[in-house]
């Protein structure tokens, strides 16, 4: 029996054995069953309710510049291309042959007038409208002709953040703007501050996690693991001063979640980096040309006004956003940290990541670095080796996040530790600071469980959600 | 510690006319030192002696690993990208090997264990005093934990090392080109 048949009349999808899906999930004591991390049966559902519907990265414009330029990534476990018009504007395409399904596009980048299918040589415009077939009268006569709408590539709604390009299968889902709700105003001050905005130095580092997608998802609002998973990143100094002190830990700031389960930490500046000993009591705009936010520098910031309201600048100097996690599995992060050298200096660190998943057990992780296009050399330069060398599959700090998120996947493998639940207890509810500026739930204070709650409560809605069959 | 890291800056340079000298032949007494010297750098890193290791390296190595892509066979355009899995001088792979060695780094303790098999070296004379340029076929085996999977990574390095007047060597430079687009292993808490 396939989940679809078992909902019946009403409630919850129930899986084979009959377990109701919302059981998995004990709401009021805000835990959750380690079986969503092994189950292959809830993987092919959030295939179809999530990843089929959701808001995805694929590239960052900057990787595609002129027309007919083009990179192939995943959706989920669809492959699409992303490629640049001739109009400049951006398509998201299924790679895949409308004729018989063959995969279209071979390679990973390139440049293409068209894309010809190596099967039978079905050949697609751009933006994915069907041009024409071998043979095509002897074969159809004039039948393709007039199918031709139909025989156009799968083309999914696209929009852009900060210059990467976020795509949607689903024709009907929410347009991005909505989508994103009150974070939109948290990453546009971050990814969106300076007059010509950010670049990719190249295409994303890719590699495989032998974990389930959610487990990295889920703790982008976890500032706790800081302490004890990134202990080293303590003894080394890179992270704070003092490793009793929860401040140097990046652990009291403004954490922010939104029922659609994005998930923001910002750390207080005044408390957790005080590079330069600047005083409190300087103005937003000088403390941020004084200690610039990662990747930025001091001329860029008199461009923030330009683009930014003063309450988005006042976030940036007093409580900038650290890691921005969008629903369903998707970050940027933004942090000056220790350039990873033993020469004791500090660096940017500019990233935006993605996780494919392909299995329950296993997932591909994107890793793009981001830099300003007006960044000078040094800028760009220290900005790719900080971020390198602290995040992605060889950065000091990811490293040790592989070992957690694989370590969790091996006690779900097994049928009496996947009875065991994630725990979310650490609740600090609404405060919100009275001068604070930004929407959605606000948790002020030491970074607590709520916003990584807000992320699971998401996924439960979605994944619970009684629909029709077909939708 | 800045003069250092400014040497690192500088060399660069070097890899410009790679595999463009004299080619040696395996026959050859400094052929053989050179391969003894990969040979002993596989051991040495197995091994898990990662100071030994550091022993090996000039101060002004450069040592990266760029991210590839697949292209089309006749694109023009290279497998290699700018974006870097490693992007390292002397005195950040010295911040990496402390880490190891002196914290808490869970991601290599237990330590995970490796075979590197070095195969198909090559060497040319490189332009300046004792200097070789050495390609090589590298198999990397990796085991962590008690997981029966291991972990294969194959590349291909491009060495530039420095040969010393009383015979001994040091890394210089080092850019591995990995056969996989995707990289199939969970992080880089090992060196290539």
């Amino acid at each position: 029996m396939t989940i679809m048949e078992a909902v019946g009349g009403g409630g919850a999808p129930r899986l084979a054995d009959g377990t109701s899906l919302g059981d998995l999930f004990d709401l009021d004591r805000r835990e959750v069953s380690l079986r969503v991390h092994h189950d292959p049966e809830i993987f092919e559902m959030e295939m179809e309710r999530i990843f089929a519907r959701s808001w995805l990265p694929v590239a960052h414009e900057s990787e595609i510049p002129n027309p007919g330029d083009f990179v192939r990534r995943y959706m989920g476990q669809d492959s699409c291309l992303v490629v640049r018009g001739d109009d400049g504007g951006i398509s998201v395409l299924l790679n895949a042959c409308s004729h018989r399904g063959m995969s279209l596009c071979r390679e990973e980048k390139g440049r293409a007038a068209n894309f010809k299918c190596p099967y039978h040589g079905w050949a697609f415009g751009k933006d994915g409208r069907f041009m024409g077939a071998p043979f095509e009268k002897q074969m159809y006569g004039d039948q393709l002709r007039q199918e031709a709408d139909r025989l156009r590539l799968v083309r999914a709604k696209t929009a852009l953040l900060g210059g990467m390009v976020f795509a949607n299968w689903d024709e009907n889902a929410e347009d991005f703007q909505t989508y994103l709700g009150d974070f939109g105003w948290y990453l546009k001050a971050a990814l969106e501050r300076t007059n010509r905005g950010l670049e990719a130095v190249g295409p994303p580092q890719r590699h495989i996690m032998r974990a389930n997608w959610k487990l990295l998802a889920e703790q982008l609002a976890d500032g706790y693991h800081a302490r004890a998973l990134h202990q080293s990143a303590g003894d080394m100094g890179t992270l704070g001063h003092n490793a009793n002190d929860p401040a140097s830990w990046g652990l009291i700031g403004i954490n922010v979640s939104t029922p659609g389960g994005h998930t923001l930490r910002c750390i207080d500046m005044r408390v957790t980096y005080n590079f330069e000993g600047m005083s409190a009591e300087a103005s937003p705009a000088e403390r941020l040309a004084a200690v610039p936010p990662p990747g930025a520098d001091a001329a860029m910031t008199r461009e923030f006004p330009q683009n930014l309201s003063e309450d988005q600048i006042r976030l940036l100097a007093d409580t900038p956003p650290l890691v921005m996690g969008l629903f369903p599995g998707t970050d940027f992060f933004t942090l000056m940290s220790v350039s990873g050298s033993e020469d004791g200096s500090h660096g940017p660190v500019m990233v935006a990541r993605t996780w494919i998943p392909r299995s329950p057990e296993l997932f591909e992780m994107l890793t793009w670095i981001l830099v300003e296009r007006d960044a000078s050399d040094e800028l760009r330069e220290r900005t790719k080796k900080t971020t390198i060398r602290n995040f992605g599959i060889s950065g000091y700090i990811e490293q040790d996040d592989a070992e957690a998120w694989q370590g969790i996947q091996k006690v779900a493998q097994g049928p009496i530790g996947r009875r065991l639940t994630s725990k979310y207890q650490a609740q600090i509810g609404i405060v919100k600071p009275d001068d604070f500026g930004g929407g959605g739930d606000v948790h002020a204070g030491f970074s607590r469980d709520d916003a990584q709650w807000a992320w699971w409560r998401r996924y439960a809605e979605v994944m619970t959600a009684q629909e029709a069959r077909g939708a | 510690m800045t003069e250092t890291f400014k040497i690192a800056q500088d060399s660069a340079e070097i890899s410009r006319g790679f595999g463009e000298g004299r080619r040696l032949r395996p026959t050859e007494g400094r052929y053989l030192e050179l391969l003894d010297f990969l040979w002993e750098e596989a051991a040495v890193l197995d091994r898990d002696n990662l100071l030994g290791w550091k022993d090996m390296l000039d101060e002004a190595i450069v040592y990266r690993m760029p991210v590839c892509v697949t292209r089309k066979r006749r694109s023009g355009e290279s497998y290699e990208t700018e974006t870097m899995h490693f992007d390292e001088d002397y005195l950040s792979i010295c911040f990496r090997i402390r880490r190891f060695e002196e914290t808490q780094a869970w991601a290599a303790d237990p330590p995970t264990r490796t075979r590197r098999f070095v195969t198909g070296v090559r060497v040319w004379e490189a332009a300046g005093a004792g200097l070789y340029d050495v390609t090589s076929s590298l198999l990397l085996v990796r085991s962590t934990d008690d997981d029966y999977r291991t972990d294969l990574l194959t590349a291909e390095r491009f060495d530039r090392i420095r040969v010393a007047g009383d015979g001994s060597a040091r890394l210089v430079e080092r850019k591995i080109i990995a056969d996989q687009s995707t990289i199939g292993t969970h992080n880089f808490a090992v060196f290539l």
